[in-house]
């Protein structure tokens, strides 16, 4: 029952304090999510347009060197006469110095570049940033050529990815070339960009989430990528399509935020990818706070539960035994307790009339108790109003007066003799038990003051089986109802009738009857006599008295039971258990 | 004669006691009479000669129980007798080595039963036997009051109070007239009834239990079974006109 008690309990506080609490925890997700996507978006988006900046600025130096070259007439032609003729005058040499200072300021100032070339069509040279002239026929790295003889006419700029042979070994370095054409004249300035520098700028950018982010030309081949360990295929993806800007784009079959934007000076796409399960654990480590404090609201509202179901169970179980601790007579005192003080208003209301009750019914019992023995002491101080030995003591001298005047026994010594003992048995203690023959003996001694009083009034006859004399009897039960033969019965009558005490052993019962016949009872009278016998408002002291004693001490199957008819005579009877 | 002395506070009781109780026939003689143990105390004390002091309990200046205690040690035999039915003066008398604890109103019978038993007692103790002690009344007086007042009172009669008539105790009564008539007194007490209840069976407007109630049977039953017991015959037989047989019970009186 506790645990039926404890789970809906639990059931109530929960849903009372987790819908509020659920609902927080909702808002607070989706507030969190809203804004750790923002916060994620913000930073894909700075941290790629600063990569496009970098990028694009790095590149843009390098081109506008090329502009500088084209534009400057004079260092053209010095220039083109080195490229061509290989006669160098001394302002040749000093331009060619300079643009070798040139391309070498470019290249040791951006840690990006790595090299830069310079490259007049139809010719076998080129400049470098490291050697100032280099032959292409000689040259270790001499890929780039390729891929420039390669390229349309009209292209002006172009991108690729590829492996560059260092000169003094034969390792390769990745990089990132940069093709741009001059604008007047046939030639070609080349910057090859480091790849490890420039992931190394990508990766500069670190995030608490994981992404990627990756460089694509137009045609959408992977330039540099940075973040992931395997480089998503992008072949299922038109960029094309797609403007600057985020999107939710499925990739290589994993969804991602993507964020995309198309350079089209140099015509590559940046992206950069965040997959969606990262989002999720991002905002989850975020959520991760309100989420212990939910599980700790769960866990105070199991405690709680639980310490109020306990309270209210060590309650009922309080209220339970302060009721049979009741029945058994046991009351709870004022200052019972005080601990057990409930502090909820509920329990301290029901405690209160559970007191009140308890209480009620004690004084109850305690009042039924003082009546009682009030009636007790009433009768008791009626009885010691006329002190027995004052009486003996009285009759015992008359008894002697007597003797001496008549000369001798008589009559009259009888009478006073058998009125003392009628005395002394009727107020000595009604609790203490006598015998069926002591209440004979008794009768015996009524009947004979009753014959003397009314002379041949009546005859008295006893038909009583001689073991059931030793038995066990409550005083004074036969005599009142002989009373009632004699006065109702008898007296009024004009024979002299006839009274019958009859007692028997039978199955296990005394049956006791008092028969007479008398002038009986009329049917009426008979009738409330038996109703009044039931109810406990009897005006027939006697009878009542008898009825009550016997039920009382022997229980309700040894209640009185009167048969009467008019002018046949009256028979009350009852019975009493042999053992008791 | 044993010698005894009587407390009481009440003088008339005193009185009575005195002089209703055939103190001589049972052997005894009251030398003195007190209202207060205290009397009784120096009387004993300068008569050592009392052999039983009777006394009542609720006394002033002394009660009998304090009276018990003085002469607990004492060669004297102490009856108490009092209106109380107290526990606590019974085991009194029980520490004091009272001899008896008569009630009052003090009954004949008792009175007499306990001094005849005290006489035996103390008859014993100095001659070594006892006797029954010879009433000094004239024998057919006796004999003549106690038929009369069976005859008279059959529906009542008893042995105590033909006893008290007579001033005999009862015991002596029952052997002194089984020995003078040579029928027991309960013997002649059925003769009697008997004959008159087989009177007053020929009147046949008595009613059965009538004739029972005036010989004193107080079931009828009982005078049934002692009359067909006594005639050989029922009462009803009786009544039918059956003539009773001569049995051993009622030899002599059928003649």
């Amino acid at each position: 029952m506790m645990h039926r008690f404890f789970l809906k309990r639990l059931k109530v506080w929960s849903s009372l304090l987790l819908i509020p609490t659920g609902l927080l925890f909702i808002c607070i997700m989706i507030l969190t999510a809203t804004s750790q996507l923002q916060t994620i978006k913000e930073t894909t988006q700075s941290t790629t347009d600063d990569l496009c900046l970098n990028l694009e600025s790095t590149m843009d130096v390098c081109t506008s060197q090329q502009e500088m070259i084209t534009l400057n007439s004079q260092l053209l032609l010095s220039m083109r006469k080195i490229l061509y003729n290989r006669e160098t005058t001394y302002t040749d040499y000093v331009f060619l110095n300079s643009i070798k200072t040139f391309l070498g300021s470019i290249s040791a100032s951006h840690p990006l570049v790595d090299s830069l070339y310079l490259y007049l069509d139809d010719n076998n040279i080129f400049f470098s940033s490291d050697k100032t002239i280099r032959f292409l026929s000689s040259d270790v790295d001499a890929g780039w050529y390729d891929i420039y003889t390669s390229l349309p006419e009209d292209q002006d700029t172009y991108i690729v990815s590829r492996e560059m042979k260092t000169s003094t070994s034969s390792t390769s370095e990745n990089v990132l070339t940069v093709y741009k054409r001059f604008s007047y004249l046939d030639g070609v300035m080349v910057s090859n960009l480091s790849l490890i520098e420039l992931e190394k700028m990508m990766s500069a950018k670190s995030t608490s989430w994981k992404h990627g982010m990756f460089l694509l030309d137009s045609g959408q081949n992977l330039l540099a990528s940075q973040g992931f360990s395997s480089v998503p295929d992008f072949s299922e993806v038109d960029l094309s399509t797609l403007t600057d800007g985020f999107h939710w784009e499925k990739v290589d079959h994993h969804f991602y935020l993507t964020y995309v934007i198309y350079q089209p000076t140099y015509r590559y796409y940046s992206v950069q990818l965040v997959p969606v399960s990262a989002i999720i654990l991002y905002c989850a480590q975020n959520l991760l706070l309100p989420l212990i404090m939910l599980l700790f609201a769960l866990f105070i509202i199991f405690l709680f539960s639980y310490q109020i179901t306990r309270d209210n169970f060590r309650q009922i179980q309080s209220v339970i035994d302060l009721f049979g601790n009741a029945e058994k007579g046991i009351y709870p005192t004022e200052k019972d307790s005080p601990a057990d003080q409930p502090d909820d208003e509920y329990s301290l209301i029901m405690n209160n009339v559970i007191r009140i009750f308890l209480n009620t019914t004690f004084l109850n019992s305690q009042l039924a108790e003082q009546k009682y023995k009030k009636q007790a002491a009433e009768l008791s101080a009626l009885q010691l109003q006329i002190n027995p030995h004052f009486m003996v003591n009285t009759l015992q001298t008359l008894d002697f007066e007597v003797y001496k005047i008549a000369g001798g026994p008589s009559t009259a010594n009888t009478i006073i003799s058998n009125l003392s003992d009628i005395l002394s048995y009727s107020l000595a203690n009604p609790q203490v038990s006598v015998s069926i023959q002591d209440e004979i003996t008794y009768i015996h001694k009524y009947v004979e003051i009753q014959r003397f009083r009314f002379p041949d009034s009546f005859y008295y006859f006893e038909e009583i089986d001689n073991s059931v004399l030793p038995h066990a009897f409550k005083r004074l039960l036969l005599q009142p109802l002989l009373e009632n033969s004699i006065s109702h019965g008898l007296r009024p009558g004009n024979r002299q009738g006839m009274v019958k005490i009859k007692i028997f052993k039978r199955d296990d019962w005394i049956h006791i009857s008092i028969t007479d016949n008398g002038v009986g009872i009329p049917k009426d009278k008979l009738q409330k006599l038996r109703s009044d016998l039931m109810s406990d408002a009897s005006m027939r002291i006697g009878l009542d008295n008898v009825n009550k004693r016997l039920t009382l001490t022997y229980g309700s199957e040894s209640a009185l039971h009167i048969y009467s008819k008019e002018g046949l005579g009256t028979c009350v009877f009852f019975r009493i258990p042999v053992q008791i | 004669m044993y010698q005894v002395i009587i407390v009481d506070d009440e003088p008339r009781i005193l009185e009575g006691i005195i002089h209703l109780f055939p103190w001589n026939n049972f052997g005894f003689e009251v030398v003195a009479s007190f209202t207060n143990g205290k009397e009784a105390l120096e009387y004993i004390n300068a008569h050592p000669q009392v052999d039983i002091v009777m006394t009542d309990i609720q006394m002033p200046v002394m009660t009998g129980i304090e009276l018990s205690q003085k002469l607990k040690n004492e060669d004297i035999i102490v009856i108490f007798f009092s209106a109380y039915q107290d526990f606590e003066y019974a085991r009194a008398a029980i520490i004091n080595h009272v001899t008896d604890y008569l009630i009052k109103p003090m009954k004949y019978d008792a009175m007499s039963a306990c001094f005849e038993r005290i006489r035996k007692t103390l008859d014993e103790r100095e001659k070594g036997h006892y006797l029954p002690y010879e009433a000094n009344a004239d024998e057919a007086d006796y004999v003549t009051i106690v038929k009369n007042y069976i005859k008279s009172d059959y529906k009542t009669a008893t042995l105590e109070a033909a006893a008290s008539l007579v001033h005999y105790s009862p015991a002596y009564l029952s052997s002194a007239f089984k020995t003078d008539t040579g029928v027991s007194f309960s013997r002649y007490l059925l003769q009697v009834r008997m004959e008159q209840a087989m009177q007053m069976l020929s009147d046949r407007s008595v009613k059965f239990y009538e004739i029972a109630d005036a010989v004193g049977y107080l079931n009828p039953k009982n005078l049934t079974r002692n009359f067909k017991e006594y005639y050989g015959i029922t009462p009803q037989e009786f009544r039918a006109g059956k003539q009773p047989e001569v049995t051993p019970e009622n030899r002599g009186s059928l003649s």
